[in-house]
């Protein structure tokens, strides 16, 4: 029994073949994809590994399909392409609203390639200006974005799986964030909404913010509320929105925990009229942001308005009323019981 | 100093046989038939596999100190005896080597890809065949401590993938026709408790504490059951209905997505483990039942392993592409498998009573 | 007296005395190099001078000694004088007198099995010291001796000592019928009569070594047997199991809830050192996507330049470790600490600064070494190293699949293994609940009022 252990030790030494050494590959960790006539022209960042200190640099390559690209780029350099830490996608505006699905397909058939990446549109510059700006700005090596900028209240963050998801499904569209170059870094812009698969518009801030409320994505933001030309400014807390559907209508309810930050008005806070009155105010101000948005939901279902009603009661219909009921609580004011 | 097998470590074995034929056909094709209400079909059918659990469990009630080719021979005579016995250790052998062949495509799709099946394969046959020469007692011993560490995976996915969920991803429910819910529940049944013949070579009475072993076998369906149900609300929250049944392999797909801390990412090679135990505890059980066979007729040990050998080979080629093998299974699983067995069940617990 | 001519012309230490008292002839015969020849003179020619004892009668009741004995056959007659005994020749018949030269050591602490709090005395490699450092542990008269004369050339005694309330008898029993099988002609250690018992062997002892008798009486109390053996410290446990090698015998001595922690770390130890190297390699050779990205790129740093495979310098690291080692064990102390620099110099910083290893490597080398000394037995420690070559190699071509076939083989090894009727992997299978209590958690009410259950049928203290 022993002898034939021996013999498949010895075996063994014919199984090396998915042996990769680690300084032979070349880690991606982002991939700009752009247009060229009618093939993809893609540059690939890749990470540093050779000394402390030293920048990541690009590879170019052309191709009729992207994979054909990237197989391009692995014959030409001298270590070999690996896609397993892959963490962003920028893509182009002229390829997107031709050829989104085909991009995604392949990140999400292969295996190797993780989950979770995150998505970008870049409306202006090509997808390879924008990677070299990040290269040459100072930044950790690997991330395009800082995480702050990421998830901040007024913008939104998509990846590749959220997307295809919602693709799929009946009664949502997705919707997908962009970027653009300023000065020598990169910033996040402002989001694009599509509706069968093109993009039709671009959403600007008051937007956003409503876009952020109905999808309960609020956290940390501050509003000013104006009252007789003086402002304060309030911070959300906490926020949660619940959206009811009916038949016909639906109706969302937001429940938000406030913070007086800074106050200029006139009123007194020990009193308890102030209190609604301001309470008052600020529903009033956040009711503008939704109103805003609400009105771009006959152009595409980006808000999952027909989703909901499909969930709930299994029918497809177009005509449906949208009413909100927003509930402020201001829970702190502060030490000061008026102003200065 | 005792020589009889555990009770709970021989009814862990369970726990594993009748997840075997999920990994490849089986959870894919519930999740495209019965779709928002894979849940509702999934309890259907656990409750199904206790009523054709019942009907093994019954046959093994009889004459508690024969194994089971001892009680076929006996009810039916020396020639059908024989027959059926022959045809029994047919059906076990097909089934080591479409478990053999479906675990190779596993293996080259996920963990080694360029290496060639045939070292993956002799390399798994090491702890397959060490298993198959010890006896039953060491079977179930290796059986309840990756039972073990299996739970603590799961344990430790489920609770990293939990805040990921979207509960309006389980709407709409109700929305398929019954008939598909039904013949999901009847699917998920046949799949998982047709392999448990195979645990009916040990004679009731090798086990110690035999009154409590139809309880342990009970408990143990139920928590394989509970982590089926498990997986699948999982899926559905996370991903919808509709990117789910897309995918090939879709336990896989559901581990690729724990990401906790931005430091725990792509652990899927090694949470989705359990698969691989799955695979070892069948083929280990399947080429058991050849062996205790072949010491019931008091043959020679070296046709088991020529035919050993012989099946290892043919399962490398079994067939042509993946495709095309799935979808054989996925045909004819039921007509030639489960609908065999079980019609030999309740015929001998029928003639049991006369 | 024909006997004694023939040994006489081989052996020059063999000494003969003719006395001549009253005109009768005696003879004191012994060997010098096994008696202490003041006992000699001061208990056998000074009595038999002085009261002229000169009848075979008178010498045995007035000759002051402890143990005389009255020898009729020749095999008798050589053990006696090979054992350190005088004879006494007078009227024909032989006369043996204990005259035993003390060679052996004193009771010193124990140089292998360190401990924090407790006794520190060891067993010696005398017999009769060794026996009585157990009986002044156990004053019970439950303790029962069975004794053998193993070995045709050697004829060393072999006691095999257990507790008469608490022992399996059917385990003494069979204990008992395979020694008095035991064929062999010379028995240098304990090690020998484990091998001639068992019929398997095994990489991981079922077995325990011990040179201390505190550990000893503590397991005879708690039912098991005990082989001692002349010559030899090292004393035999049987039946032993895995779990033994978690516990020690200072846990007993220490507080208890503390002791839950440390067993839990020495449990981590052991499957650290088995499993770390072979980790590393497949997760960074074949797995490259698990590893996060920033630790990746620091090991991707360190390893630029290196011109090794990392397959390679891991065999490298662990032959030079293992060396170093055993290299360790055998240098005398004069030399041992410039030594010891030459070695932590040469495989750290030289080796590093050359370019020829990468650090992490050499830590995770380290770590999975220096875990694996925790435990006392030198054979646990050599196992382990076994283990961790084989599944090593088994990661290195085939990556995590190959670390599951080996940790599985591992499990199968440890599942299939018995120890003397018991099963090896005892509180977990056949599992216990109450057993637990003593597995890796001890509990105070479990270590004042229990005994191990499946050893014995007299549970309660």
């Amino acid at each position: 029994m022993k002898k034939i252990i021996i013999v498949f030790f010895i075996l063994l030494l014919c199984g090396c073949s998915d042996y990769k050494e680690l300084n032979d590959l070349a880690i991606i960790s982002t991939i700009g994809i752009d247009k060229d006539k009618d093939d993809y022209k893609i540059c690939m960042e890749v990470l540093n590994t050779n000394k402390k200190d030293s920048k990541n640099y690009i590879i170019y390559s052309k191709g009729k399909t992207l994979n054909e690209a990237i197989n391009k780029a692995n014959d030409k350099s001298d270590k070999k392409i690996y896609g397993g830490h892959l963490n962003q996608l920028i893509v182009s505006k002229d390829i997107f609203n031709k050829k989104n699905t085909e991009i995604i397909d392949s990140f999400i058939r292969l295996t190797e390639v993780k989950d979770e990446i995150d998505l970008f549109l870049s409306k202006e510059d090509t997808a390879c200006e924008l990677l070299e700006t990040s290269i040459k700005s100072n930044k950790e090596s690997y991330k395009l974005l800082d995480n702050s900028l990421k998830y901040s209240s007024r913008s939104s963050n998509t990846n590749i799986d959220t997307y295809i998801s919602n693709t799929l499904k009946y009664g949502i569209d997705p919707v997908i964030s962009t970027i653009k170059k300023d000065k020598d870094n990169i910033v996040i812009d402002n989001i694009a909404i599509t509706s069968n698969g093109k993009i039709i518009k671009y959403l600007n801030e008051k937007e956003t913010i409503g876009y952020n409320f109905i999808r309960n994505e609020i956290n940390n933001f501050s509003i000013p509320v104006k009252y007789k030309d003086k402002y304060m400014t309030i911070k959300i807390n906490k926020s949660k929105t619940t959206n009811k559907a009916y038949k016909n209508k639906i109706i969302i309810n937001i429940n938000i925990d406030a913070y007086i930050t800074e106050y200029n008005l006139d009123l007194d806070l020990d009193d308890n009229k102030t209190i609604s009155k301001l309470e008052k105010l600020t529903e009033k101000e956040i009711d503008k942001y939704i109103k805003e948005v609400i009105k771009l939901d006959n152009k595409s279902n980006f808000l999952g308005f027909k989703r909901m009603i499909y969930e709930d009661y299994k029918i497809k219909t177009n005509d449906y009323s949208i009413s909100t009921n927003i509930k402020v609580n201001l829970k702190r004011k502060g030490e000061l019981k008026r102003k200065i | 100093m005792n020589l009889k097998i555990g009770n709970k470590e021989y009814s862990s074995i369970l726990f594993f046989i009748s997840e075997t034929l999920f990994l490849s056909v089986g959870l894919s094709e519930i999740l495209s038939l019965s779709k928002n209400d894979s849940i509702i079909a999934g309890i259907i059918g656990i409750i199904l596999s206790f009523i054709f659990l019942y009907i093994v469990l019954k046959f093994n009630d009889y004459e508690k100190d024969l194994n089971i080719f001892e009680k076929i021979d006996k009810l039916y005579g020396k020639y059908i005896g024989t027959f059926i016995n022959i045809v029994l250790v047919i059906l076990s052998s097909f089934y080591f080597s479409y478990v053999l062949w479906s675990q190779n495509v596993y293996v080259q799709n996920k963990y080694l890809e360029e290496t060639s099946p045939i070292i993956t394969t002799l390399f798994f046959m090491l702890p397959v065949i060490l298993l198959v020469r010890s006896n039953m007692k060491t079977i179930s011993k290796v059986s309840i401590a990756i039972f073990f560490i299996t739970i603590l995976e799961l344990l430790f996915s489920y609770f990293n993938l939990y805040p990921k969920i979207d509960f309006n991803n389980f709407k709409p429910i109700l929305n398929t026709s019954f008939k598909d819910i039904i013949i999901s529940s009847i699917k998920y049944a046949s799949y998982s408790i047709t392999p448990v013949i195979m645990l009916l070579t040990v004679s009731k009475n090798e086990i110690e504490y035999p009154k409590d072993l139809n309880k342990n076998l009970y408990i143990f369906n139920l928590i394989s059951g509970i982590k089926f149900l498990l997986t699948i609300s999982f899926l559905i929250g996370i991903f919808g209905i509709d990117l789910s049944k897309l995918f090939y392999y879709p336990e896989y797909s559901l581990m690729k997505k724990i990401n906790t801390l931005n430091f725990i990412q792509n652990v899927q090679n090694i949470l989705t483990v359990n698969s691989i135990y799955n695979l070892l505890i069948s083929e280990v059980l399947s080429l058991y039942f050849i062996k205790t066979y072949f010491k019931y007729k008091n043959m020679n040990n070296i046709f088991l392993y020529i035919i050993i050998i012989i099946l290892t080979f043919i399962s490398i080629n079994l067939f042509s592409n993946s495709t095309q093998g799935y979808n054989f299974i996925k045909n004819n699983i039921i007509y030639l498998y489960t609908i065999p067995i079980f019609i030999l069940l309740i015929i001998s617990n029928i003639k049991t009573r006369i | 007296m024909d006997i004694i001519n023939e040994l006489i012309k081989d052996n020059p230490d063999l000494k003969i005395r003719k006395l001549n008292i009253n005109n009768k002839k005696i003879y004191i015969i012994y060997f010098e190099s096994l008696c202490n020849s003041s006992s000699i003179n001061e208990y056998i020619l000074y009595p038999i001078e002085n009261n002229n004892l000169n009848t075979y009668k008178k010498i045995i009741n007035k000759l002051p000694s402890s143990n005389l004995l009255e020898l009729n056959n020749k095999e008798d007659i050589l053990l006696n004088l090979y054992s350190g005994f005088t004879l006494i020749y007078i009227d024909k018949k032989y006369i043996s007198f204990e005259t035993k030269e003390k060679l052996s050591s004193d009771i010193t602490e124990a140089s292998n099995e360190k401990g924090i709090k407790g006794p520190k005395d060891s067993f010696t490699e005398n017999y009769q010291t060794n026996l009585g450092l157990i009986r002044k542990r156990i004053r019970s008269d439950k303790l029962k001796v069975i004794e053998h004369t193993l070995g045709k050339s050697s004829k060393t005694k072999l006691a095999l000592i257990y507790m008469d309330n608490i022992t399996n008898k059917k385990l003494v029993n069979d204990i008992n019928e395979k020694i008095k099988k035991i064929d062999i002609d010379y028995i240098p250690n304990t090690n020998y009569i484990l091998e001639l018992i068992s019929k398997k062997n095994y990489t991981l002892p079922n077995y325990l070594m011990t040179e201390r008798p505190d550990l000893t009486s503590y397991h005879l109390m708690n039912g098991r047997c005990i082989i001692l053996l002349e010559n030899t410290i090292e004393v035999l446990i049987l039946p032993s199991f895995f779990s033994d090698y978690i516990q020690n015998i200072d846990d007993y001595y220490q507080n208890t809830k503390n002791i839950s922690i440390t067993r839990i770390i020495r449990l981590l130890a052991f499957i650290i050192s088995i499993l770390t190297p072979s980790i590393y390699i497949a997760l960074t050779t074949f797995n490259p996507e698990t590893l996060p990205t920033s630790i990746l790129i620091n090991f991707s740093i360190q390893r630029s330049g290196v011109p090794f495979p990392s397959i390679i310098e891991a065999i490298i690291l662990i032959i030079s470790f293992e060396i170093l080692r055993e290299a360790d064990a055998r240098i005398p102390t004069l030399v041992s600490s410039s030594m010891s620099i030459v070695g932590a110099l040469v495989l750290g910083e030289a080796a590093v600064n050359a370019g020829l290893i990468s650090p992490i490597m050499i830590i995770v080398i380290a770590l999975s070494s220096v875990a694996s000394f925790l435990f006392n037995d030198i054979d646990v420690v050599n196992s382990i190293r076994i283990w961790k070559i084989i599944i090593l190699l088994l990661s290195s071509f085939l990556g995590l699949y190959g670390l599951f076939i080996g940790s599985l083989l591992f499990l199968i090894k440890i599942t299939s293994m018995s120890s003397f009727g018991y099963d090896y992997t005892l509180p977990i299978y056949p599992f216990s609940l109450k057993e637990q209590s003593n597995n890796i958690i001890l509990t105070k009410k479990y270590k004042l009022n229990f005994r191990n259950k499946f050893l014995t049928k007299n549970k309660r203290r």
